[in-house]
């Protein structure tokens, strides 16, 4: 599919990110990676602008990107800091409030935001998409204003208290009401759920805007079953909070529960988190960061999701079920599933539960290679890239066909 | 002015025939005859109206034999040659002996008197406070004889102690010399001294002597008494509820009621605030008391729990001559972080010197025995809490809450507190973890918020509230890793709760104690509490029934309260005082130094010398 008009231009799509989402390897950084490789693939002519928190652009990061963007635009430590001759942006209600006015700043400082006003004057593209509600304060920016604007949110951050109570974390830091988090979502023609649930609760907290289900494609992939190693248990986790703790739990609680009863069990453990768990037992393999997880997929019987509690879309559980892989979760691990299609893993409520699923799956090759079909089969049908980028792509092209025409696309705004 | 008689005799002791003079004191008409009681002496002579010098005249004379003695005897006391014979025997153990008495009982404590010297030693140091006294008449030659300004003779003889002692002679008594006085005798002094505050010095000095003290406790002890009296400490009883207040107050009423049976009085020592608070008063009357009278004694006395400081020890070491303390857990003692650095010298005191001692349960007393072999020497007895569950819980709350309906979610009850052995914080993140949608309750405090997990300070809470919160749960996780007895587990089984409790030898005791309850099961591992407790929550409905078994033989508070006088009537009829003698003289020692630091020589020892050295 190309996506160029009658003009002859592609549709230009920019998409502005504090998260390096090169290397791939935290939730976040996929999703984002995973978009960027899709829009491009899709035709659209997309420039990437990074202003990472507090770290340079690694050369790595750059030549991967540049894979996957038309444009790559770098706002890090190095950058010269220009001179900011009054403001860039028209203040929204949401910047009358001090605290997410304090909060928009580290983010997006006053002279980035006239660099970025300055790069869509330039440029011109037709859409602006913000990654996380944070760095929407471009959607306010002069040059924007006739763009498309569209904040893809990750999360909803008015609902992460409870979640990070569930864990005992305290001072998250991120956190806000409901009202101020409505405040930045009216700043975007569109929002983008990850998944239904949350979806359901922007459309109640800004009914007047258009809210797009898009979740998290993947790949499928199909593995040899015959690589898969007798009571191999696998677990890929990035090292942010929810996974440190899902998968500390697993180890001290669930695991032992599933070695008294499966001696032979094995659990590998890959990613980012293997620098933040702790375990003596010697089942247990740190693998560490990778950059091919075909193999670790390939060996593994069952993938567990160990995170008991998170937002967003369990990307854990949906690779999992991307490779054929019977799967076990908690019930957190099928928000945004369950609203599709039966689940085709398992879903436990205690440790128990947990523990002697695993342990039935390696004692069960046939059980698993059934549920790991199941996996598939879902994945395939819910899980693609079409199917989670085409109601975006639908909205991007109505948007640009109708603006470049001349007219105002009045079918954003419902209010 | 007093009438005094005299006579003579020899007896024959270390190998001599000595001259006897016997003075005897406080003559009336028709009592002359009993100074002639002495066989083989002269008749006594009546010194009628010559007071304390014609007494002189009779002593001067005596001087000029160097080996004399003078028996100075009130009228109203027997004497017979072999007392003298044993005064003189004592006497002649060391030359600086002046002075030998004897030990005078009246014919009501004549019995008493004679079974309590068999446990003294055969002679002890004393202050001279009169007569009876044999005196070396070697004494009254060196050191002056009877000052005649004396208003009675009991005074004369205190001065002339007084003048030998200043000079290195001093006194003893002679257990084994009981002389018989007559009806009417007292023994009361009405001493008139001079510039004697030495003598009055050596007195205090005296009645702090640990033999003084188990004198008086044997006293007590052999004394005719309808019953024997018991005092049971119970100052440790807090004005609230806690686990130590429910054992005390389970054991009062079945320990008074058999006590009583068994001809023992109980005296329950309870501070004022505890008994207002618990009603005390209501039910045992005149049985509590707050504060001892001065030389208050006791046949036997129990602290019901166990002592925290010498103070405790040292009370029952004073006011009985058995003393039984019980043994709740070595918990404190164990735990470094939490013992209090007295703690090992009061329980190496309590184990080296109590008679008895009573454990809540067998796996306390193994615990004890190990850590303080000294308690093997002690009669040892296990008295358990109650296990009947029955016992918990008033009847009538017990059933309200049984028969009733329950709001609210279903909840698992953990109980602890924040001390580290009891296990909260092992248990609580992982229960919490491992059944994210279960709720609990966790009575006691523990670190950490978590979302499904409320937290219930225990000391606020009322009965009522506590009966409830046992009610309603679905089970109770006891995860404590030591605990000497473990109240909660009945608590809970009083409702049909099934109990998951931290595996140790002492539930392996309990269970085997209930048998066939089986509402109690254990676990060893963070593994099997998950897996116990899963097995529990899917019981579902058959925990919220009450407990249909009991244990076939249920021990009560009763046999708790019996088991423990069995103990105590045991060591009455033990007429062994060995551990009393030790821990007296030992709590005397400490005495001494504390008068030591006091700083006494430069204030009150220089007044005595400086009121001594002035010429007499």
């Amino acid at each position: 599919m190309m996506n160029i008009f009658s003009d002859g231009k592609a549709c230009h799509i920019m998409m502005v990110t504090h998260v390096l989402p090169y290397p791939p390897a935290a939730g976040n950084e996929i999703r984002i990676y995973r978009m960027l490789q899709w829009l491009r693939n899709a035709g659209f002519r997309v420039s990437l602008v990074l202003r990472p928190l507090g770290e340079d652009v690694s050369n790595e990061c750059i030549t991967g990107l540049k894979q996957v963007v038309d444009d790559l635009y770098v706002f890090d430590s190095r950058c010269a800091i220009t001179e900011c001759l009054g403001s860039a942006f028209t203040p929204d209600e949401a910047e009358k409030r001090p605290h997410l006015a304090d909060m928009q700043s580290g983010f997006c400082p006053p002279w980035f935001a006239q660099e970025v006003n300055a790069l869509i004057t330039d440029t011109k593209p037709d859409v602006l998409i913000a990654q996380y509600i944070f760095t929407s304060r471009l959607l306010l920016t002069t040059a924007a204003a006739p763009l498309l604007k569209i904040i893809d949110t990750h999360d909803l951050f008015s609902q992460k208290q409870e979640t990070v109570e569930k864990y005992g974390i305290a001072n998250f830091g991120l956190m806000m009401s409901a009202e101020d988090e409505s405040l930045l979502f009216k700043r975007a023609d569109a929002l983008l759920a990850i998944q239904q649930l949350e979806l359901k609760a922007m459309q109640r907290m800004v009914p007047e805007r258009q809210v797009l289900l898009t979740g998290f494609d993947v790949d499928i992939f199909s593995v040899d079953p015959a690589l898969r190693e007798q009571g191999v248990v696998l677990i890929v986790a990035s090292s942010n909070e929810f996974n440190v703790r899902g998968t500390q739990d697993f180890l001290d609680y669930t695991w032992p529960l599933v070695r008294e009863r499966c001696s032979f069990a094995r659990l590998r453990l890959v990613g980012k988190v293997c620098g933040f768990v702790h375990t003596a037992d010697p089942s247990v393999e740190k693998i560490g960061f990778v950059h091919d997880l075909a193999d670790e997929y390939g060996r593994a019987n069952v993938v567990v999701n160990p995170c008991g509690v998170g937002t967003g879309l369990k990307i854990k559980t949906v690779e999992a079920l991307a490779w054929g892989k019977a799967h076990i979760g908690w019930p957190a691990s099928a928000d945004g599933l369950r609203e599709i299609a039966d689940l085709p893993y398992i879903v436990a409520t205690d440790v128990v539960e947990f523990a002697d699923a695993v342990t039935d799956l390696l004692l069960n090759a046939d059980r698993a290679c059934a549920l790991g079909s199941a996996a598939h089969k879902f994945a395939e049908q819910y899980l693609g890239g079409e199917a989670t980028y085409g109601p975006l792509a639908a909205l991007i092209n109505s948007h640009v066909a109708t603006s470049r025409e001349g007219g105002v696309n009045n079918s954003l705004h419902r209010g | 002015m007093s009438v005094f008689a005299s006579s003579t005799g020899f007896i024959e002791y270390a190998g001599a025939r000595s001259l006897v003079v016997v003075v005897v004191a406080g003559l009336a008409d028709g009592v002359a005859d009993r100074a002639a009681a002495v066989k083989a002496f002269t008749k006594p002579d009546v010194l009628s109206g010559e007071g304390i010098s014609g007494v002189n005249r009779v002593l001067h004379e005596a001087c000029r034999n160097p080996d004399a003695l003078v028996l100075f005897v009130p009228a109203a006391v027997e004497v017979y040659e072999k007392d003298i014979h044993l005064l003189a025997v004592a006497l002649n153990q060391d030359p600086m002996f002046g002075f030998a008495m004897p030990r005078v009982a009246g014919p009501e404590n004549w019995p008493a008197v004679e079974r309590m010297v068999a446990h003294l030693p055969p002679t002890e140091r004393r202050v001279v406070e009169g007569a009876p006294v044999l005196v070396r008449a070697s004494v009254l030659r060196d050191f002056g004889l009877l000052d005649e300004c004396a208003p009675n003779l009991d005074s004369a003889l205190a001065q002339l102690f007084i003048r030998a002692n200043r000079r290195g002679v001093s006194a003893r008594e002679v257990n084994s010399v009981v002389l018989q006085a007559g009806e009417g005798w007292t023994g009361a002094r009405d001493l008139h001294l001079n510039r004697a505050s030495d003598h009055a010095k050596a007195m205090a000095t005296q009645a702090a002597l640990p033999e003084i003290r188990f004198e008086r406790l044997l006293r007590h002890r052999f004394s005719d008494k309808p019953q024997r009296d018991l005092l049971v400490d119970i100052r440790n009883l807090a004005p609230g509820f806690n686990g130590t207040a429910h054992h005390v107050l389970a054991l009062l009423g079945p320990l008074s009621r058999l006590a009583t049976q068994r001809g023992i009085k109980p005296y329950f020592w309870v501070l004022p605030e505890s008994a207002d608070f618990h009603g005390l008063r209501e039910h045992y009357g005149d049985a509590i008391i707050h504060q001892l009278a001065p030389d208050q004694c006791f046949d036997a006395s129990i602290r019901l729990t166990q002592p925290w400081s010498l103070t405790e020890v040292r009370d029952l070491a004073y006011v009985s001559p058995v003393n039984v303390f019980s043994v709740l857990d070595t918990i404190a003692w164990d735990c470094h972080y939490i013992r209090m650095p007295h703690l090992e010298g009061v329980w190496r005191a309590m184990a080296g010197f109590s008679d008895g001692l009573v454990y809540i349960s067998d796996f306390s007393r193994r615990c004890f025995n190990a850590r303080f072999p000294g308690s093997l020497g002690a009669l040892n007895a296990v008295a358990y809490c109650s296990m009947d569950p029955a016992e918990y819980w008033p009847v009538g709350l017990r059933e309200t809450l049984v028969s009733g309906d329950r709001d609210g979610e279903p909840y698992v009850l953990i109980v602890g507190n924040s001390y580290y052995h009891k296990g909260l914080a092992e248990v609580v993140p992982a229960l919490s973890v491992a059944f994210p949608a279960i709720n609990f309750k966790v009575l006691g405090e523990c670190s950490g918020t978590y979302h499904n997990v409320e937290q219930i300070a225990a000391g606020a809470q009322s009965e009522a509230d506590m009966a409830s919160l046992f009610a309603g749960c679905s089970c109770l996780v006891f995860p404590s890793f030591y605990e000497g007895f473990g109240l909660p587990i009945f608590e809970a089984l009083a409702f049909g709760k099934p109990v998951l409790a931290r595996h140790s030898e002492l539930i392996d005791e309990l269970r085997e104690r209930i048998e066939p309850v089986s509402g109690l099961t254990s676990f060893a591992s963070t593994s099997e509490l998950l897996r116990g407790l899963k097995r529990l929550l899917g019981n579902g409905e058959a925990m919220l029934q009450p407990m249909g078994v009991s244990p076939a033989q249920p021990y009560r508070w009763e046999n708790s309260a019996a088991d423990i006088l069995d103990l105590l009537e045991k060591l009455l009829k033990n007429e062994d005082f060995s551990r009393c003698r030790e821990r007296l003289e030992f709590f005397y020692r400490l005495e001494m130094f504390d008068v030591e630091r006091a700083g006494w020589a430069d204030t009150t020892q220089n007044m005595v010398s400086f009121e001594v050295e002035k010429e007499e």
